[in-house]
């Protein structure tokens, strides 16, 4: 079988999607991937994301299941199944929703929004919340191009881009070089602010947050950057809050990367609204950007399923931003797409969802906990490895996914077509 | 990979200091992990009461065997094929233009590291700068590397 090499290949291992990707093949298989990180090559080879030697099963059919047994059937029969138990049920939950193509994502909005479902995207916690303020407030972003080449401030706030998209940094964030950052990492002041130190402070300079007070932080820095004395610093080391505020004061291009840290407590929007506050007030002379750093490799995309539609009121009234905030009740039904729900439960949910026998439709690429407890599992191709889609980057920049390998099963857009003409 | 440490193989050496090998056992220990001797060449280890430790010790040094003749050892369950350690390399700075714009290297690109299936590897020895260095040799790669992935010995 000849070999040959497949050169620049989009990676949809996070969001990143980096697009440097050569991968040498023959026939259906891969033999060798470069400039893969250990989470991207998973996703080619099939590992797990934190441990990718370990090998992620694929399921091996459709299957319904019942108390007793889990039925191999036809992909049309599963959809029938499913389509009964949609219909049956007397509220409907999508879960997920983040790492699927964007036709899936807009196909199960279309279908979602007809059948009054609620919505609850995996990275909602972060991603939801910025939405809102992006609705309302508006802030600035930007392309990881533009802060490649030309943000000479760098400030990670509570998210560690090693563990959630490990090429950030060495492609766009601190060493890359670009059009006025010529020296890289010798042009930029990068700063990580977390509870702990974490694998960059080595590379950084860090501000930690020992409470995870990170508004107080904040409103320190506002504060410094006014000329004023600020009375509270928190936790934080004073000089570290200096340091930081100097660096904006000085900075001429700042991108602030937002992860889920400071969402976790109850001041998680009041927070966002501050910083927002901020990079508005920075961008009154400089430029100043602000990036919600999102990790699975479409999150953004069905945010833009939302844009796309201006569907303000959809974001009110159908989106939940934290599965936590569900509880189970007789007659639920859960539409798992491309997440393991399961697992992001809390004992107290799972235990509600089997007293109240709560039906799980399960749509994956991968045999997961939520696809083997499912009453029906819809097996699906992998977008960008085994079917083509597009993608949005965590800056919003539409990406193209390419197919690498032949499907077994159908794409999960296609799988949804069938459900939906069902309903 | 564990990279041994200069204690864990004086551990497992007489402790004597005899000198029958030429010198004591704390700098026949570097010796071991410099490569230049290996544990067979101490002469008391041949001796009954000291059985077994011969294999011992050369199963403590056996990561040094993926050691490159720049002294480099990258330990591969630490890496996670973040790529600073490649776009901050001196050799690759200066000669993959990709490489310094934050890509990876294209395929036929000639570099001393690149990540290959999720991991670091040194792709052309040669090219690494610390070969033509006398003293003050690179270490930008380490430095950089936030898991600690790589080391010289
Ligand atoms: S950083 Fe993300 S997109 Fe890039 S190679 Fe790693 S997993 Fe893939
Ligand atoms: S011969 Fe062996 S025991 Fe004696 S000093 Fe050398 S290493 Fe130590
Ligand atoms: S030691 Fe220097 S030249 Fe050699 S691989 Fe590391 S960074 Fe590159
Ligand atoms: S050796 Fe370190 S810096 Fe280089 S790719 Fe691996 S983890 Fe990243």
């Amino acid at each position: 079988m000849s070999e040959k090499i497949l050169r620049s290949i989009v990676c949809p291992g996070c969001s990143c999607l980096c697009d440097d990707i050569d991968i040498r093949v023959s026939g259906g298989s891969v033999l060798q991937i470069n400039n893969v990180c250990s989470w991207g090559i998973g996703r080619f080879v099939g590992g797990k994301k934190f441990a990718q030697k370990k090998e992620r099963k694929r399921p091996e059919g459709h299957y319904i299941s019942d108390k007793k047994e889990r039925i191999a059937v036809s992909v049309d029969e599963a959809c029938a199944k499913a389509a009964h138990i949609i219909e049956k049920s007397k509220r409907i939950f999508i879960y997920g929703l983040c790492q699927c193509g964007n036709r899936a994502q807009a196909r199960i909005y279309e279908m979602g929004k007809r059948l009054n479902a609620t919505f609850i995207p995996s990275e909602g916690p972060l991603l939801t919340l910025f939405l809102k303020q992006s609705v309302q407030n508006g802030f600035s972003l930007c392309t990881l191009e533009e802060v490649r080449n030309r943000a000479d401030v760098v400030v990670f706030w509570g998210a560690n881009p090693i563990h959630s998209c490990p090429r950030l940094v060495s492609r766009y964030a601190i060493f890359a070089r670009g059009r006025f950052t010529e020296r890289g990492e010798e042009d930029r002041k990068a700063f990580i602010v977390d509870l702990q130190p974490t694998e960059l402070t080595k590379l950084c300079n860090e501000v930690i947050l020992k409470d995870g007070n990170d508004l107080a932080l904040l409103k320190a820095i506002r504060k410094l950057l006014k000329g004023e004395k600020p009375d509270n610093y928190g936790t934080v080391k004073p000089r570290h809050a200096r340091k930081l505020a100097e660096a904006l004061n000085e900075g001429l291009y700042i991108a602030f990367f937002c992860g889920r840290g400071p969402f976790y407590g109850e001041e998680g929007e009041t927070f966002l609204r501050e910083l927002i506050e901020l990079v508005k007030f920075l961008n009154r002379e400089k430029n100043c950007v602000l990036l919600p750093l999102a990790t699975d490799f479409n999150t953004v995309g069905f945010y833009h399923v939302i844009l796309r539609n201006a569907d303000v009121d959809f974001l009110k009234n159908s989106v939940m931003h934290d599965v936590r905030s569900w509880e189970p009740r007789t007659g639920d039904v859960i539409i798992g797409l491309g997440s393991d729900f399961v697992w992001f439960l809390s004992d107290e949910q799972k235990r509600a969802m089997k007293e109240k026998e709560v039906r799980i439709v399960s749509i994956s690429s991968y045999e997961t906990l939520t696809h083997v407890n499912s009453s029906v599992a819809l097996s699906c191709a992998m977008a960008g490895i085994e079917v083509e889609d597009l993608c949005f980057r965590l800056d919003s920049i539409p990406v193209k996914l390419s197919a690498i390998m032949e499907p077994v099963f159908p794409a999960d857009w296609e799988i949804l077509e069938k459900l939906d003409a069902l309903l | 990979m564990e990279v041994p440490k200069l204690e864990d193989v004086i551990e497992f050496l007489p402790r004597t200091n005899c000198q029958k090998c030429g010198m004591t056992c704390a700098e026949f220990a570097e010796f071991l992990i410099s490569g230049d001797l290996s544990p067979s060449d101490c002469p008391v280890l041949h001796e009954p009461e000291w059985a077994g430790y011969i294999e011992a010790l050369e199963e403590i040094l056996a990561p040094l065997k993926e050691r490159a003749s720049t002294g480099m050892v990258i330990n591969a369950d630490l890496c996670n094929g973040c790529g600073i350690c490649v776009s901050v390399c001196e050799y690759n700075t200066a000669n993959s233009e990709s490489g310094r714009l934050g890509k990876g290297p294209q395929w036929e690109e000639k570099v001393a590291i690149r990540v290959v299936d999720g991991v670091l590897v040194l792709a052309d020895e040669s090219l690494c700068t610390r070969t033509t260095q006398a003293a003050d040799k690179c270490t930008k790669c380490k430095d950089h590397c936030p898991t600690n992935a790589i080391d010289y010995l």
